[in-house]
């Protein structure tokens, strides 16, 4: 769900992506590239450090966050209370998402799936005439 | 690759050349996770675009904190940037005003014997006049609201912060005064005609000494600016800088507005005054030192109601509140 869409997030700023096509080569495929989204999304999986966040997040939406986007996202996630440190002796420390974060990203969540079910629902009533033409 | 000997001393990794562009609370903050992502990711060498990555980064970091963007930062923090803001603004307003004051040098000689042509010329170039200097009595008034807080800055130990910043700006005084002293002097022994272009290297050492002069107020104005970001204003001061700020753009914006006025009046009476072609009769009112200069003041104006807008969202906020 997350691998393309057009969303008015809660999270960050609004994104407009368009829809990338199966048939596109992958290279082309336009991607998600919400950092907080992204962010708050990893951490529902677990705590992880900056390192294993952008893997995750490459992993799930083949997006690779750069080192800056990165922290810029955490810097106001945690100012916004929406993820928290984790205490570590390493210099990796690990975050974790609060339960402010998981009530955002679960908006989020909500805003994206009522804007597939109207989207869906649009382009099977403005395909449905085309085909009748053909 | 993290747990090395220099894990044990913070400070040392917040202040590696890769972060120099956060601000040190950031750096000291976020600095050692963010080295150690780069370590684990990329080694010692970073590439282009993660190096762009963090210079952007860095800066909008710096943004956010000083109060320029974002709602993180606390209300006065905003209000503050938004009247520096202003202040950038007036210095490039200063600059543009300069530029224009020598470049509309002796106009109402080129104008022909028409009373309208006169009147509205000197009109506009009289507000345009009388605004600069109100607007720049309303700076020295915002500066003069400041000296209080900035005593107590020096009190406190805020010497060290500003030293760099001050020695710079007194450096590049000390050089422009000894450019433009001497060739003022020079100027009183010579002819209009060998001022303007008759001799060339009093045409070089003046633009040289018109570059030292810009130089100069950009030296200062950051001097104004890390001060002004540091020194802890009343409520009441920052108010008074915010209603002092929205004043000196909206003179911008007349002050433009006069100088259209003017533009568009010599390009009716006067064009060969505009295209610098004395004594001809027609000429292209589209000068190119003339385009720069409102170009210039325009470009100040905007961003001058940028500093504006941002202080009307906090006061709006503010009162929300």
């Amino acid at each position: 769900m997350l691998r393309s869409y057009v969303v008015c997030s809660t999270v960050g700023p609004m994104r407009t992506r368009p829809r990338a096509l199966e048939s596109d080569p992958p290279s082309s495929r336009r991607r998600s590239n919400d950092p907080p989204l992204l962010i708050l999304t990893s951490l529902a999986g677990g705590p992880k450090h900056g390192h294993a966040l952008l893997k995750d997040i490459e992993e799930f939406a083949g997006v690779k966050l750069g080192p800056g986007a990165l922290y810029g996202a955490i810097t106001r996630l945690e100012e916004r209370g929406l993820i928290e440190p984790l205490e570590s002796e390493d210099r990796r420390r690990p975050y974790e998402i609060t339960a402010k974060g998981s009530e955002v990203l679960a908006d989020s969540i909500a805003q994206m799936r009522e804007l597939v079910r109207v989207g869906q629902a649009r382009l099977k009533v403005a395909s449905t005439p085309r085909m009748r033409l053909a | 690759m993290g747990s090395g000997p220099k894990d044990s001393r913070p400070h040392l990794r917040a202040s590696d050349p890769r972060l120099r562009w956060y601000p040190p609370s950031w750096r000291a903050r976020y600095g050692d996770e963010l080295i150690a992502l780069l370590d684990d990711e990329y080694g010692g060498h970073l590439p282009t675009l993660v190096r762009l990555g963090l210079v952007t980064g860095g800066l909008r970091q710096r943004a956010r904190e000083s109060g320029l963007t974002g709602d993180s930062a606390p209300a006065a923090e905003r209000l503050r940037a938004g009247a520096l803001v202003v202040l950038t603004a007036w210095v490039a307003f200063v600059i543009a005003g300069a530029s224009f004051a020598k470049f509309s040098e002796h106009f109402d000689q080129a104008l022909p014997h028409s009373m309208s042509a006169h009147h509205v010329s000197d009109l506009a170039f009289t507000v345009l006049q009388t605004v600069a200097g109100v607007a720049s009595i309303l700076v020295i008034v915002g500066a003069l609201l400041a000296v209080p807080a900035f005593v107590r800055y020096l009190r406190a130990g805020g010497w060290p912060s500003l030293r760099r910043h001050f020695m710079r700006a007194f450096a590049c005084t000390g050089l422009t005064l000894a450019v433009t002293v001497p060739l003022v002097v020079w100027a009183h022994h010579l002819t209009p005609h060998q001022r303007n272009g008759g001799i060339h290297l009093y045409g070089t050492l003046f633009l040289l000494g018109a570059a030292l002069i810009v130089m100069t107020l950009a030296s200062w104005t950051v001097v104004a600016i890390v001060a002004g970001s540091r020194v802890a204003l009343s409520k009441t001061v920052l108010i008074a800088e915010g209603i002092l700020a929205v004043v000196v753009a909206v003179a911008m914006v007349v002050m433009v507005g006069a100088t259209a006025v003017w533009w568009g009046v010599l390009a009716r009476s006067a064009p060969a005054f505009l295209s610098g072609s004395p004594g001809g009769v027609s000429g292209s009112p589209w000068d190119v030192w003339l385009v720069a200069t409102v170009a210039l003041m325009v470009v100040a104006m905007g961003t001058g109601a940028v500093g504006v807008v941002r202080e009307a969202r906090v006061w709006r906020r503010m009162q929300v509140d």
